[in-house]
């Protein structure tokens, strides 16, 4: 029985429109949906409950939407988002995980929002981090020769952000790429393409993660949507004359409903570190007593719960899209 | 001091993210101050409920009106946001539709303005905007220029055609007549137009400085005992409260809107004050009473929860109805919220138990 509960915090890191929230509401929903509540499950925080509640509405009402012409996402806010989910296993009221992530406005990777009070906290958090998500826009890395990837996934920023909690410190970092919206390029077959573009787009980063062993690096391709792909990409310009971009998506058909594919993938990942983390620290405060802990079967909970959780991604996702680039010690 | 805070984004570049401009004489200049600072700066002694009307980034359609009148600061504010307000016009690069929200702000008395502004105008718009939280055909796309938009720039470049636009929308026959800054002072005044409009909210404010001033004399088991009498006085002050806001709304549009659901009193949370506070019978005599843990035993405010979703008209008189309340206090609080959203209440309940003024909050699911 858990006698207190582990922080595991996880941060995320991506531009305006992303996806970052469209991806943290599926994938919770598709594995809260999937998990044996002989095993587990997750209690949300109110804050969490009321988010992911409210994104999930508005993804099914962009498919209820008539004609084949979609706007996919749900828009953005300038208010950061700490949310809270709780692991517990059956039968104990005392979670042994909590699981805080902090979805953070894209605009802060901006360079005109990198000093004030959020700013300050994002450095904060940057250090307090256990795990990263990176998510990273599709279409952005690939259309039109990935010439708006700088100024939609942000790769520089990131790195310099992350560069010296990975040169620094002895945890390292663990870090996973989440592309989205890339139903597109999956239905074409294309993925080999996309780890490839990743890999090039964020050689710096890649490089500085190679420095430190502890440090790990995943890429994910998943498909919050499932049945919108990319229509096309135009190039628009402001009154400067600097270019952005200008998504058009659609569905693959006007009876498609919301599909989401391998999303369960990225959270395998991350509770599969944060529940090793868990087990850890328990037993590390029962240093030469670890015996007993076996004996008594104090963690085996935990490890059947993460079995389960393996079995189940493993059995819901396409592991051609995953793709581990350094598996960290 | 006037000011209006807009949140928003632009068609590509960065996030959305809260544009202030403050009033200098006929003019309207960019604020360099958040809004929180702002709200902060006219009265501190408010901040938790503050958060709710400076949260501009919240896409839920929420209203929320802060009516505050002291007589220990010699001012009269007023503020009001309402966020989420959904454009038929502007989308971002990605096709996701603009959400914008707006906040205006008066106070009577600023350090740094010498100018004593007449707030019926901020009224007018607060009015409009209360009434626009049921009202989801109504947003900010008259006054956005899309060219702006379009070339990634803030659209809303002419702050000064927004604020007498939204002004002059509003649909109210009742102009208000609150009281000037200088009307603040002569109390006897305010109690006489107070009981004209009825005596009981005078009762609950007696109420207050009653006890305040027998708080040394008064003993934890006397309370304890007054008890009864007190939940009796609360549910007067609920009920004549009741009948004001009907006389002021109308009887058939006030049963209109407990046909649609019925009124939720949401008495508990004043009432449980009493128990929670009042000292173990094992502590009686070992706790010394203090004017702070009095105050916080007072039942100095009233939760009135309506549940309503398109009652324009009745909404429109409620607020003229507000404007009454608030003549009838020396000092008062409103926070009146409109919208689905319970942690405003919550919130300024936490934060009310150390303010000497009597707090009405009136929300709107």
């Amino acid at each position: 029985m858990p006698q207190s509960t582990t922080e595991f915090n996880v941060l995320m890191l991506g531009s305006r429109g992303a996806g970052k929230t469209t991806l943290l509401a599926v994938m919770w929903e598709q594995l809260g949906k999937a998990i044996s509540a002989q095993k587990g499950y997750f209690k949300y925080a109110h804050e969490a409950s009321m988010y992911f509640g409210h994104a999930l509405g508005e993804l099914r009402r962009m498919y209820d939407a008539p004609g084949i012409n979609v706007s996919p996402g749900i828009s953005g806010t300038n208010n950061p988002k700490n949310l809270s989910i709780d692991l517990h296993t059956a039968n104990h009221a005392l979670a042994h995980l909590r699981l805080n992530f902090w979805d953070y406005p894209g605009g802060l990777l901006s360079p005109e929002q990198a000093t004030g009070p959020e700013a300050a906290v994002l450095q904060q958090q940057l250090a307090n981090a256990h795990y990263f998500f990176v998510v990273v826009d599709a279409p952005a890395l690939l259309e039109h020769d990935g010439m708006f990837h700088a100024i939609r996934n942000y790769p520089y920023p990131i790195q310099l952000f992350l560069h010296d909690r990975l040169r620094s410190s002895s945890h390292g970092a663990r870090i996973l790429f989440v592309v989205t919206k890339c139903e597109k390029y999956i239905r074409e077959g294309r993925t080999s393409e996309i780890c490839d573009a990743v890999k090039r787009g964020y050689d710096n980063l890649l490089s500085d993660i190679a420095g430190n062993p502890r440090s790990s690096a995943d890429i994910c391709l998943v498909q919050t949507l499932g049945t919108v792909v990319l229509d096309k990409l135009e190039i628009a310009e402001t009154s400067n004359g600097d270019k952005f971009p200008r998504y058009y998506f659609k569905k693959v058909s006007q009876n498609a409903v919301h599909s989401p594919q391998n999303t369960s993938l990225p959270l395998k990942l991350m509770l599969d570190k944060a529940i090793h983390e868990s087990i850890d620290r328990r037993r590390a405060s029962y240093d030469g007593l670890n015996w007993l802990r076996d004996a008594l079967g104090r963690d085996d909970e935990l490890r059947d719960l993460l079995i389960h959780m393996r079995d189940l991604s493993n059995r819901a996702s396409d592991q051609s899209l995953h793709l581990s680039l350094q598996a960290g010690q | 001091m006037k000011s209006v805070y807009i949140n928003t984004a632009s068609v590509f570049s960065s996030d959305y993210k809260s544009y202030g401009f403050f009033k200098t004489g006929s003019s309207w200049d960019s604020c360099p101050l958040s809004l929180t600072q702002v709200l902060n700066k006219q009265n501190p002694n408010v901040p938790h409920f503050l958060g709710q009307l400076s949260n501009l980034g919240e896409r839920k359609r929420i209203c929320t009106l802060w009516i505050s009148k002291s007589e220990q600061l010699n001012k009269f504010i007023v503020s009001c946001s309402l966020t989420g307000l959904e454009s038929s016009k502007r989308a971002d690069f990605s096709g996701r539709i603009i959400y914008d929200s707006i906040n205006v702000t008066y106070s009577s008395r600023d350090e740094q303005d010498g100018s004593r502004e007449s707030p019926d105008d901020v009224l007018a718009i607060a009015a409009k905007l209360a009434m626009s939280a049921v009202d989801f055909s109504w947003n900010l796309d008259d006054y956005a220029d899309l060219k702006s938009f379009e070339a990634d720039e803030f659209p809303f470049i002419d702050i000064s055609s927004m604020y007498r636009g939204i002004a002059a929308a509003n649909p109210m026959t009742e102009k208000y007549a609150f009281s000037k800054p200088q009307g603040l002072n002569p109390v006897h005044e305010i109690r006489s137009l107070a009981k004209s409009l009825g005596l009981r909210l005078i009762i609950a404010e007696e109420l207050v400085d009653e006890k305040i001033n027998k708080e040394a004399s008064v003993s934890a088991e006397s309370r304890a005992s007054a008890l009864p009498k007190n939940q009796n006085v609360i549910e007067e002050f609920v009920e004549d409260l009741e009948g004001r806001l009907e006389s002021v709304v109308g009887e058939r549009r006030f049963k209109e809107i407990r046909c649609l659901a019925p009124i939720r009193w949401l008495r508990n949370s004043a009432l449980n004050v009493f128990p929670k506070d009042l000292p173990k019978p094992g502590e009686v005599q070992a706790k010394k009473s203090s004017a702070k843990n009095f105050e916080s035993s007072l039942p100095n405010y009233v939760d009135l929860v309506y549940q309503s979703t398109t009652n324009v008209k009745a909404m429109a008189s409620l607020i003229t109805g507000i404007g009454k309340i608030v003549e009838a206090f020396d000092s008062v609080t409103i926070l009146l919220s409109v919208g689905k959203n319970n942690r405003a209440t919550e919130a300024a309940q936490k934060s009310h138990h150390n303010l000497p003024v009597p707090l009405i909050i009136i929300s709107f699911e």
